[in-house]
């Protein structure tokens, strides 16, 4: 059983001051990790100094929000808008807020099936169409087909890559 | 039929399976692969000896190179660039991942392999693979070239279904030790 | 003073990967950059805690072509923390060696790219000329060009025998050769060094409120190297980190070139180690762990950061990535702003981004 050493646990609204803190004193932001946990989420903050490293920890209750961290750290709104899409965390206070949209929405001309991942796949699958049928570019009100391009998909357990994140279930 | 215009038109098709100008697409993959393609028109593969260039600009490009395995945003970009290319033109699907996924099959964000956006021509197996298999596809693609897409459909010529496959050689098959 | 907003990219030639950036330009200078990413996301991390320790190395080592050594090196090591195992000194040499080499083959890789984005077609193909020469190297001890899977969790799978010593040792020469040949068209060249100075300048300061990590840190005089820290064989084989005051493109230029000859020598010293060292190369693993554990290392493009949380399954709960690129993305933020329209390909490329890493 291995835990982190120099891990101090901070309440979220905590959280500001002890960053201060740190910032003050020259440490270096090198990231933050996001773990859902027990309906929420747990947050590591990691800082370094001279070869040193130094954390803080902090647990966000479901429905709850941690604080942008911001104002200490400018570089730090890419880590948070990754928590806030890939683990659904809300970080309030963001500078650039990318809203969910940093990595996993799809944009393409018009004519392409918008939207969120998640809720695009379920309105194919819903209406009985596969992956292909997703990524047909309509021009001039016509849909303009890849042709017979279709490789068939080797056998493979049903909602293997379908699903949104997480639902797309484990190995066996 | 012989005469001016059919001996015109052979020599048109016979030309145009001469020096391919590729474009090469990353759709998502490690970044081995693209690396490998870019090593196979440097100094010791020389992929330009034969005429191959690699240009940026679709509109002039012949073969479109294709790694990694796809994701629902770089979809409507590879889209795009293939739309962009005039005919004739082959697509070569480079690695592992851009022919089903690879090592990434059924990650949350993959759609698994790029045949299901564009027409490939040419699977080049390997994770990733060497540069003169990659030469081997792009090779392999050229009689492709001769015809437009749907001429070559109208005539029963190759069709998109009639797809290569690299067969791995025997020194690449890799052999676990027994014990 | 008309403002205009242009996307550059997602395909465009002078990176191999996609990324686009939103640039506001006035006339020609650029007055604000917004990066869209999400072109290369695969879900890596999601896809790691779906596996088991031992199947997610492949997994992470085609997180990144180039570094998949480092990706490799770093997980193994959360993974020996959490299982509280030490793996053997031969072992540690070996992942030295073969780690130090990447350094080399990204460096070199970087350098053509750098020769191409300023129209410097020579150097370019020079560069990946000698990076054959590497990548030989790579094939001779490991059996393959780029992703080599070397790394096992508690050691490594590998092993350099020493009756294949002196055929390293003479590509290792033949990869001297080959730098010291291309030596004066990096440093001695003016052509180089007018096109570069002075580009995507990053004052110190800047680059510590920042956090960047790597040669990019180094080059602007903070002199951070995680190989101190003395992970796999760096307890025995220090290294100085190679700092530059510039922090321009030049300065950058210069660290990665003095850091290729400090990889060749760190790649004899360990090899010299490993002649009849006798020993394991692995220690064993169990499968299911408890515990968090985080792991760091010094990848060509800088700091690599993993941490790995696991709650007594077969495979981890969490394993997150950070990437050197991911830190050094800010960089480009800050540094375009002022940049001119032409110098924004040259001033992106020199910190070596690489965003299969970034976005995983
Ligand atoms: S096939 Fe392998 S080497 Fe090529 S991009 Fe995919 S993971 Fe990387």
């Amino acid at each position: 059983m291995s835990r982190l050493p120099d891990c101090t646990t901070v309440s979220p609204e905590g959280l500001l001051d002890a960053v201060g803190a740190l910032r003050h004193d020259d440490w270096r932001l090198v990231t933050a990790s996001c773990v859902p946990h027990r309906a929420g989420w747990m947050v590591l903050y990691h800082f370094e100094r001279g070869e040193r490293l130094q954390h803080l920890r902090i647990e966000v209750p479901a429905g709850g929000s941690a604080p942008s961290i911001g104002a200490h750290y400018g570089a730090a709104f890419l880590v948070e808008n990754e928590m806030a899409e890939l683990q659904g965390l809300p970080v309030s206070g963001l500078a650039i807020d990318y809203r969910g949209r940093l990595y996993r929405d799809f944009d393409g001309p018009e004519g392409w099936v918008h939207g969120p991942r998640g809720e695009a796949i379920s309105a194919l699958e819903a209406a009985g169409l596969t992956r292909l049928d997703a990524c047909v570019p309509v021009v001039d009100g016509r849909e303009v087909r890849a042709g017979t391009t279709r490789v068939p998909e080797p056998p493979e357990p049903s909602t293997n890559g379908h699903g949104a994140a997480g639902e797309a279930g484990g190995r066996p | 039929m012989r005469g001016p215009r059919a001996l015109w038109q052979a020599w048109v098709r016979r030309s145009r399976t001469k020096s391919p100008w590729i474009v090469h697409f990353d759709c998502g993959g490690c970044n081995g692969c693209d690396i490998e393609i870019l090593d196979t028109l440097m100094p010791r593969f020389s992929a330009e000896r034969f005429g191959v260039i690699n240009v940026g600009d679709p509109r002039q490009g012949d073969i479109l190179l294709v790694t990694g395995p796809a994701n629902l945003r770089n979809a409507a970009v590879l889209r795009s660039v293939y739309d962009q290319m005039a005919e004739p033109k082959a697509v070569v699907a480079v690695g592992s991942c851009a022919a089903h996924g690879g090592v990434f099959r059924g990650a949350p964000n993959i759609l698994g392999g790029v045949g299901e956006l564009v027409p490939v021509d040419v699977f080049v197996p390997g994770c990733p693979p060497t540069p003169e298999r990659i030469l081997e596809g792009v090779i392999a693609a050229l009689p492709l070239l001769a015809e437009p897409r749907t001429a070559r459909q109208a005539t029963g010529g190759p069709s998109p279904m009639s797809i290569v496959m690299l067969e791995p050689r025997e020194e690449e098959v890799v052999r676990v030790p027994a014990s | 003073m008309t403002r205009t907003v242009v996307p550059f990219g997602p395909q465009h030639p002078v990176l191999a990967e996609p990324i686009q950036l939103e640039l506001t330009l006035e006339d020609e200078v650029v007055v604000d950059a917004i990066p869209g990413l999400g072109y290369v996301h695969r879900g890596i991390e999601a896809e790691a805690e779906r596996r088991p320790y031992d199947e997610d190395l492949p997994l992470l080592e085609r997180v990144c072509g180039i570094c998949s050594v480092a990706h490799a090196v770093a997980y193994a090591q959360a993974v020996e923390v959490l299982a509280g195992v030490e793996i053997p000194r031969r072992a540690r040499l070996l992942r030295t060696f073969w780690f130090e080499l990447t350094r080399v083959h990204s460096h070199l890789l970087w350098l053509g790219l750098a020769g191409d984005a300023i129209g410097f077609e020579a150097l370019f193909q020079s560069c990946w000329r000698v990076r054959e020469d590497v990548l030989d190297l790579f094939t001779a001890t490991a059996g393959n060009r780029v992703i080599i899977g070397v790394t096992a969790l508690g050691g490594c799978r590998r092993d350099i025998p020493d009756t294949l010593q002196p055929t390293i040792r003479a590509g290792l020469d033949a990869v001297e050769r080959g730098l010291a040949g291309i030596a004066p068209f990096v440093l001695g060249s003016e052509a180089v060094a007018r096109r570069l100075a002075g580009v995507g300048v990053i004052p110190r300061n800047v680059a510590l409120d920042l956090g960047l990590v790597g040669p990019t840190a180094r080059a602007s005089g903070v002199a951070m190297d995680v190989r101190r820290s003395g992970y796999a064989a760096h307890d025995e084989l220090p290294v100085e980190p190679v700092v530059e005051t510039g922090g321009d493109a030049l300065a950058r230029t210069v660290v990665r070139w003095r850091e290729i000859g400090e990889s060749m020598r760190l790649c004899r010293e360990a090899l010299d180690r490993l002649h009849r060292l006798p020993g394991p190369l692995a220690t064993r693993v169990p499968p299911v762990l408890h515990g968090e554990a985080i792991s760091r290392v010094e990848a060509p493009r800088g700091e690599l950061f993993y941490y790995v949380l696991a709650d007594g399954e077969p495979h981890p709960t969490r394993v997150r990535v950070r990437t050197p690129t991911f830190a050094n993305l800010a960089a480009v933020l800050s540094m375009l702003p002022g940049t001119q329209m032409a110098n924004v390909p040259v001033a992106l490329l020199s910190i070596d981004p690489c965003l299969s890493c970034t976005e995983r």
